[in-house]
């Protein structure tokens, strides 16, 4: 078992728990146009932070300043003494953008979370990369040190920043939506980019928890690498496991991964006929944030938290939604959630946690 | 780190003199040469055990480099319509990890660490942690890197980097020895 003691979160809503937690309840999506060279799609892009953050940004860095605005956040909200602590950061895409201009030092990936630990003085870094289950690749490495008393406290992050690499990609692909996104709705056509960063301090101490984690499992389809299961078997096997870890106690919240892309939406549709989580409310942050790929899963942690901390009550920016799924509800009283995320390769990942107030 | 048995080891690439890698896979030809390495070694690894019900873990600096050169030079080259869908899904870093699964149906969890070899602790810390705590019975683990001459940009050799080393591994008494190496193939190989 382990505990959140800070969290923190860098997002397209700018800078903040608060900030985002206001978007969502107003129901605003902050997807607009994202003009590339030659091809447009809908992105959620973070704003103009302070101007270190920015002078990362202008020099094909932004990963690293999402991250290091998240971790700071984190940080400070736990109390920790950062010098040494180990770093478990996720990321799909790292610092493309440093590959795009042929530029060095050839280590993309694992740049943003060196970069972060120099800032703070940190530990040891760890940089997982399995497309978009990344930051929950990290959290289980992470939660899994402290378990087995290897560790007393990390900080896990996920962070990722648009790049023309990964959108020009995913628009051949056709995965990407020219509207905004919409998971779960009869209407959905696709997903809109995100970016930013989140980061929580994990610790063995139950003292200033925000949250406790339960279980936590990672699994393969070994099927195909593109496309996610339509029969949803390999995320149900990592879902039980997680939960099996967690005590089997039911859960309040089911919080989705929900690209909004045709075949994810169908996976996790049929997931939640079989494990009866239709009828529960459902967090689908990615119509608000958009996919921000490898930070997605600790991105929508940090909010799904809050959420259920502060009892909010959720709305959807959109209506026509498959049967049975619930994304208006009121979170007062609940206090157990379920995430699931899933990624290029046939990674699952899955997460329960409670929260602590 | 005291709970694993090497049970059967494979090398192929450069480092070692075998440029030429022999992979049997339906898409072999469609793969990037980080995956072509990792699969040709994995599947030699399998054939010597039994992989079933097994964990991947990789340890890879450079991703998928070759595949994603070819993605950015036919974008950059033509633009958006010059893109292949076909190479995109290749260009992530854990696409390695990802093929050897799909291939040997290896369901367990499937990690890929980016970075430098000191990063190996922790790739058999993770295979460790996850045969003690049962999620995969057998656990799979290498290092891969794929040559591409876009390296030479960046003093880097092919001699140093192109390579996979991968191990099955079994719960039992191996304590695995931390090399340092500029290339993470032969960094892991050591410590095995």
């Amino acid at each position: 078992m382990s505990f959140v003691t800070g969290v923190g979160l860098c997002s397209p809503f700018g800078n903040g728990v608060d900030r985002a937690l206001v978007g969502l309840a107003e129901g605003r999506t902050r997807a607009r146009d994202y003009v590339l060279s030659g091809f447009t799609v809908m992105a959620a892009t973070v704003p103009e932070l302070d101007a270190a953050s920015e002078a990362l940004r202008s020099g094909g860095r932004p990963a690293q300043a999402f991250l290091c605005n998240a971790v700071e956040q984190a940080i400070a909200q736990s109390g920790i003494d950062p010098k040494g602590v180990p770093l478990f950061v996720g990321t799909c895409s790292g610092e493309m953008q440093r590959f795009e201009r042929d530029e060095g030092p050839p280590d993309w990936y694992a740049q943003a979370g060196v970069g972060a630990a120099n800032a703070f003085g940190l530990g040891t870094v760890t940089t997982f990369t399995s497309a978009c289950t990344s930051s929950l690749s990290a959290l289980a490495a992470a939660h899994s040190a402290i378990a087995s008393g290897r560790i007393d406290r990390a900080i896990v992050a996920g962070t990722d920043a648009t790049c023309t690499f990964a959108a020009s990609g995913f628009f051949t692909l056709r995965a990407a939506s020219a509207r905004n996104a919409l998971p779960f709705s009869i209407k959905r056509s696709g997903l809109n980019f995100g970016e930013g960063a989140a980061a929580i301090v994990l610790e063995r101490t139950v003292s200033r928890a925000v949250a406790r984690i339960d279980g936590v499992a990672l699994a393969c389809d070994a099927k195909h690498v593109t496309a996610p299961c339509a029969d949803a078997l390999g995320l149900e096997r990592c879902v039980k496991r997680a939960l099996s870890r967690s005590g089997h106690d039911p859960v309040d919240v089911y919080v989705t991964h929900g690209t909004a892309t045709v075949a994810n939406d169908a996976m996790e549709l049929e997931l939640g006929r079989r494990m009866q989580l239709l009828g529960k409310p459902w967090l689908a942050h990615k119509a608000f944030i958009g996919h921000a790929m490898g930070a997605s899963a600790l991105m929508s942690f940090v909010l799904a938290n809050e959420q259920m901390r502060r009892e909010v009550e959720t709305r959807a920016p959109y209506s026509e939604l498959e049967a049975g799924v619930v994304l208006d509800a009121s979170l007062k009283g609940t206090r157990r959630a379920l995430l699931a995320a899933a990624a290029f390769g046939g990674s699952n990942a899955a997460l329960v946690w409670s929260v602590v107030s | 780190m005291n709970r694993v048995r090497v049970l059967a080891s494979a090398r192929v690439g450069a480092i070692y003199g075998k440029t030429d890698v022999v992979v049997v896979h339906a898409r072999a030809q469609r793969l990037d040469r980080a995956s072509r390495l990792a699969l040709a070694a994995a599947q030699q690894v399998a054939a010597l055990a039994d992989a079933a019900d097994c964990g991947v873990f990789v340890l890879t600096r450079f991703g998928a480099i070759a595949a994603n050169a070819e993605h950015w030079s036919k974008f950059k080259g033509g633009g958006i319509g010059a893109v292949s869908p076909l190479i995109f899904p290749s260009t992530v870093p854990s696409a390695a990890a990802a093929e050897v699964a799909i291939a040997l149906q290896a369901m367990g969890p499937n990690f890929t660490l980016c970075g430098d070899a000191s990063l190996i602790p922790e790739l058999w810390r993770l295979a460790e942690d996850a045969l003690a705590i049962g999620d995969c019975t057998h656990a799979l683990v290498g290092a891969v890197d794929g040559w591409h001459p876009v390296l030479e940009r960046f003093g880097l050799k092919e001699s140093d980097v192109d390579g996979a080393c991968f191990a099955l591994l079994g719960p039992g008494d191996h304590t695995p020895h931390f090399h340092h190496d500029t290339s993470i193939v032969r960094a892991f190989d050591r410590s095995l």
